[in-house]
């Protein structure tokens, strides 16, 4: 589970990029993370995962992400839009990573590895900007973790890889994981996704499962309800 | 619970040394060969110099050429740390990964330590190795001369005779003081003689980088790019006035049999010598602060 009330960050105090942020987020879902450029929505999973320290109050799976503890970093894997490159291999990488997770799997590495025909042997400063996405994705999965969260993951992907990611992550799901993907590219996340939240400046607009949503508005389409709540604000 | 877990800190030396392995090679190979270059540079330079006793003489100048090395190796050391640190937590890229691996605050601090000590290790290791080595060449070119100077000998005696300032002139002044140095000690008695004569500072200066990273790792808490440049800025300098000031304090108390006010007399003197001590690092230290300020806007633009 995942719950803020009025969780509030900002990088300089006086531009707050996140304000009362209020979410409630059942486990076993895999969540949409949408809104306009800028209003937050990496911010919003870096501080969720424990990289930036929020104000106000937060947890992820009862723990919070402030404390840093070991047992939390441990259940929360974040892949971030822009990932550090490091030069060497994605499975000398595996090898310094799978310690660190005890939920480490690498049965789930070598099978996204194959899926997305990463170039194992390759540096990864070496791979194109896809390779290099497919390979941390997979090595992200792979770490297997309760809490997933995940910035513009297709961002750089071609079409059958898109598909392919789609089918990993939804191979993934199950009733203790919760994934959240934070995306532009609705489309890459059509059939995925079955709880979406929409972001604004000045909080969530909108956060409901895809079934509640379609009833409310009429609709199951994303990209339309998207406008919709937007415009409503505007 | 945030338990410390002593397996996660091997983990986590790994993991940074998995990722880190090319920069670190390439400083141990780089240490070295400067040092080299250091010294032959002296052993050329030096036939410039009118000698009293070129015998004592050459070999002294090769030995305080790599006393010289070495607070360049220990500038060299604290910038290749600052680095990693810097890598570590002032990129937001690699910052974030950082953060969220798994292991305590605590870990990951211990994990700092022990790469700070390693990498100390090596350092003292390069300069006793190297050392050697280049007087074992300066002998097969000169061997009519005494290539036995104990380095540790001379750096025991060093503050005694008021040659730290690394003034090859001052040598030739003060070769009178130093006489019977170009015999070879045992060299167990005289890195005792050595650890004896500098055990006072090691923890002064301990303290000190302790202390820098204790700040570092304060910044663990936040993300503010700044902070950490300004932390390194306001440390480096700190320490370079702290040092000066307690090595010319030293200095001033081993000139006079008690303290008496002539000590506070010869402090102005003595800061003048210690400054020119410390300019041999001012270099190192201003291209390892535009090494990253460098690395700072490159992570800015990739933000």
């Amino acid at each position: 589970m995942i719950k803020a009330t009025n969780l509030n960050y900002g990088y300089i105090k006086v531009q707050p990029v996140l304000k009362k942020i209020c979410l409630d987020m059942p486990e076993g879902h895999i969540y949409g993370l949408l809104g306009r450029n800028g209003v937050g929505k990496s911010t919003l999973l870096k501080v969720l995962s424990g990289a930036l320290l929020g104000e106000g109050e937060y947890s992820v799976g009862g723990r919070d992400p402030r404390n840093r503890e070991c047992e939390f970093q441990q259940s929360v894997r974040l892949v971030p839009e822009n990932e550090a490159l490091h030069n060497i291999t994605i499975e000398e990488l595996a090898n310094v990573t799978r310690p660190l997770y005890p939920t480490f799997s690498d049965e789930i590495l070598l099978r996204a590895l194959a899926d997305f025909k990463v170039p194992v042997g390759q540096k990864i400063t070496n791979m194109s900007l896809g390779q290099q996405k497919k390979a941390l994705i997979s090595l992200s999965l792979a770490c297997n973790t309760p809490y997933i969260f995940m910035d513009e993951p297709t961002n750089g992907m071609d079409i059958p890889s898109k598909s392919i990611f789609r089918k990993l992550v939804a191979s993934m799901a199950d009733e203790n994981r919760t994934i959240v993907i934070s995306t532009h590219q609705v489309d890459d996340l059509e059939g995925l996704m079955d709880y979406v939240t929409i972001m604004e400046n000045d909080g969530i607009l909108l956060s409901d499962s895809l079934e509640n949503i379609g009833e409310q508005y009429g609709t199951e389409d994303i990209k339309e309800v998207f406008c919709q709540v937007v415009k409503n604000i505007e | 619970m945030n338990t410390f877990n002593i397996n996660r800190v091997g983990q986590l030396l790994s993991y940074d040394w998995m990722l880190h392995k090319r920069t670190l090679t390439l400083a141990a190979i780089l240490i070295p060969l400067i040092y080299i270059v250091i010294a032959f540079l002296t052993f050329i330079s030096n036939t410039e110099l009118n000698l009293e006793s070129p015998n004592t003489g050459m070999p002294l100048i090769m030995t305080m050429a790599c006393s010289s090395f070495f607070s360049f190796a220990q500038t060299a050391g604290i910038i290749v740390i600052t680095t990693l640190l810097t890598e570590k937590f002032c990129y937001p890229r690699t910052a974030t990964s950082y953060l969220t691996l798994p292991g305590t605050s605590a870990e990951k601090f211990v994990t700092m330590l022990a790469e700070y000590f390693f990498g100390w290790v090596f350092i003292y290791a390069a300069y006793i190795v190297m050392h050697y080595v280049t007087m074992g060449i300066g002998y097969l070119f000169a061997p009519e001369l005494d290539w036995g100077v104990n380095i540790f000998k001379l750096m025991a005696l060093a503050p005694k005779i008021g040659m730290w300032d690394g003034d090859l002139t001052s040598i030739t002044q003060n070769l009178d003081k130093i006489e019977g140095l170009e015999s070879s000690e045992p060299f167990v008695n005289s890195i005792a003689s050595y650890v004896r004569a500098t055990i006072w500072m090691t923890p002064f200066v301990g303290i000190m980088e302790v202390a820098f990273y204790m700040i570092l790792n304060m910044l663990f808490r936040t993300n503010v790019q700044i902070k950490a440049i300004a932390c390194c800025v306001i440390l480096w300098v700190a320490l370079i006035f702290a040092s000066i000031i307690g090595s010319c304090t030293y200095f001033g108390m081993h000139r006079s049999d008690e303290v008496t006010p002539d000590i506070i007399m010869n402090f102005t003197t003595n800061v003048v010598t210690g400054a020119r001590y410390f300019m041999y690092a001012t270099p190192a230290l201003a291209c390892g602060f535009l090494y990253i300020v460098y690395k700072q806007v490159c992570g800015k633009q990739a933000k």
